[in-house]
């Protein structure tokens, strides 16, 4: 029986889309993760040799350096016969496909635009009027340059995490947000990406 | 010495349109669902090693049922004019070849041997010959030009089979059983050109193969590689003989037990005992030559497998033998990765070979790809 499988950088990402597809009736998928970018790329290859899948969906951050990642990533499909090789991400998310008709798909957390993170995405998920979030996200902006202890680029991440410390139960993981109903399936941030689910299943 | 196979190349054998193995290892592993294309390869190798004896082609079709029974017909009841069809014998030969062509339409040409070497390929082709009665008793051959076929007399199809200088002209009007006794009893120097090599079907060696292979190594100290090997599964094993040799009805592999007065028969101690001996047995014949494993896990137990592929490796290792051998379990794989990779001389190629939407396709896996493949827990059988 072939599978249809997820690659994710890591752990967080994993939850998160799997409490999401969910949600939307498509947890159907078999979750692996890797230790993170270098090791999703450089296993690749040997991933796409497996004889037991049809649909693979490969998910990243547009964390550092995402440029220089996507083209390794296409590089490799691309060597592995999977077409058509796009130049750039597109917005819906990019799917491409070989000639035993097996999809790829390639999203790039969290919408696919080279900036941001799952956090973002986690972020854009927020029930309209939540009166925490502008809070919390006052509150990390607030602390002065030289008394963060956290890097620019995991802004997004003090964010979100002090934004679940402040839920019914504190520090919940992001991907339990969505069974506690704190976060919500249907904004047009998940539409998108479960709209590229569906194509990707097509 | 040099590996025997640095890489492959196969055309028009059986499964194979067109097989090209970029790069082979001193032990290799085939993995792949259709099993045809594993087998495939085996017997193109046993054919190479044997110069594509007739004994062999008679084993290869025998093995997979597709030689018709036929009785054995004499030569002037045999040689048929193509309206009149061909003899079964031909009919048979043609099953070597990619496709089953029509004997009218035959064009193609069996090559197994390195990439780019026609040299030291070895080459089938099934060609017309005209029967000259004039000369002799005994016919003699006249090639006829294989469209037209246009020769005053009867005609014939014949199996040419060439490596280097060699070459043999088997007429198809004669069994393969016929040529077989005669093959036998060519001079030394064309025996000499045969390689050294075991198949190791997946029941283990043959019973009529048994007690040559026991012979050539009985009293050498190719025998203590045996009963270390038997030594895996049961420490206590002192020695090994094949008794009875001559007689085919009463052979039989018999093992001494340390501290035991009675020597006990090897079938007694269970399949893993049995397929251990099969596979020694023929790797200790195979000395600067081949061993041919197909299904190379049956019978062992998956926790002995590791061991099993450390003790082949490093009788391969000693003897110069190149290991081709096929798989479908993934203990064995995890097996084979444990041994090379902790062999820094020898090198180990899984292969896998699969028919996906008619067309052959070939993956091929070095001992660092197999590590991340086994470290990332991929199916790639």
């Amino acid at each position: 029986m072939n599978t249809n499988r997820l690659l994710f950088e890591g752990v967080d990402d994993k939850h998160v889309v799997k409490n999401l597809l969910f949600n939307h009736n498509l947890d159907i998928f078999d979750y692996k993760e890797k230790e993170g970018i270098d090791r999703l790329i450089g296993t690749l290859h040997e991933e796409i040799e497996a004889t037991d899948w049809n649909r693979m969906g490969i998910i990243v951050d547009a964390d550092v350096d995402v440029r220089a990642q996507w083209s390794r990533v296409t590089s490799v499909l691309a060597a592995n016969g999977f077409e058509p090789v796009p130049s750039a991400p597109s917005p819906r998310g990019t799917i491409m496909t070989d000639r035993d008709s097996r999809k790829i798909g390639l999203w790039i957390m969290p919408d696919n635009s080279l900036q941001g993170s799952i956090e973002d995405f986690v972020a854009g998920l927020i029930r309209d009027g939540d009166v925490v979030w502008p809070r919390a996200d006052r509150v990390v902006d607030e602390i002065p340059d030289s008394e963060r202890r956290f890097k620019a680029s995991h802004v997004s991440k003090a964010k979100i995490h002090t934004w679940l410390a402040w839920q019914e139960e504190p520090g919940t993981r992001m991907g339990a947000a969505f069974t506690k109903r704190y976060l919500d399936p249907t904004r047009p941030q998940a539409s998108a990406f479960v709209n590229w689910i569906r194509s990707l299943l097509a | 010495m040099p590996q025997l196979f640095k890489n492959l190349e196969i055309r028009n054998y059986r499964a194979f349109d067109h097989l090209v193995l970029k790069e082979l290892g001193q032990v290799n592993l085939f993995i792949g669902k259709n099993n045809i294309g594993k087998s495939s390869l085996l017997e193109a190798l046993w054919l190479y090693a044997n110069l594509g004896a007739p004994h062999i082609i008679h084993e290869i079709l025998t093995e997979r049922d597709d030689l018709v029974s036929h009785r054995s017909l004499n030569e002037n009841s045999t040689t048929l004019s193509p309206d009149q069809g061909v003899s079964n014998i031909a009919q048979e030969v043609l099953n070597l070849f990619n496709g089953y062509p029509k004997i009218d339409l035959i064009e193609k040409k069996i090559e197994i041997g390195m990439i780019n070497s026609p040299d030291s390929a070895l080459c089938m082709t099934v060609e017309w010959y005209g029967i000259d009665r004039t000369k002799t008793k005994r016919s003699t051959l006249i090639p006829v030009d294989d469209k037209t076929r246009d020769y005053d007399g009867d005609i014939i199809p014949a199996l040419v089979v060439k490596q280097g200088t060699y070459k043999k002209t088997f007429r198809l009007d004669v069994s393969l059983t016929d040529h077989a006794k005669r093959w036998r009893l060519q001079p030394k120097n064309y025996i000499d050109l045969l390689l050294p090599a075991s198949f190791i079907g997946p029941h283990g060696i043959r019973q009529s193969d048994l007690p040559r292979m026991w012979k050539r190594i009985v009293l050498t100290e190719l025998k203590q590689d045996i009963v270390e090997s038997l030594r895996i599964i049961h420490p206590s094993i002192d020695d090994v003989a094949v008794i009875n040799s001559e007689d085919p009805k009463n052979i039989s592999v018999q093992v001494r037990i340390e501290k035991q007065a009675e020597t006990v028969p090897l079938k007694s101690l269970g399949d893993g005992m049995n397929r251990l001996f099969g596979l020694t047995l023929g790797l200790v014949n195979a000395q600067n030559g081949m061993l041919l494993i197909d299904e190379v896990e049956n019978g062992l137990h998956y926790s002995i497998m590791p061991l099993v592929w450390k003790f082949i490796l490093k009788v391969a290792k000693r003897l110069n033998v190149q290991v081709f051998a096929t798989t479908h379990s993934m203990d064995c794989i995890k097996a084979f990765h444990i041994a090379t990779k902790d062999d820094s001389d020898i090198e180990g190629i899984t292969t896998r070979i699969e028919f996906k939407n008619g067309e052959l396709r070939i993956s091929q896996f070095d001992e660092n790809r197999l590590s991340t493949i086994i470290e990332e827990d991929i199916e790639i059988r």
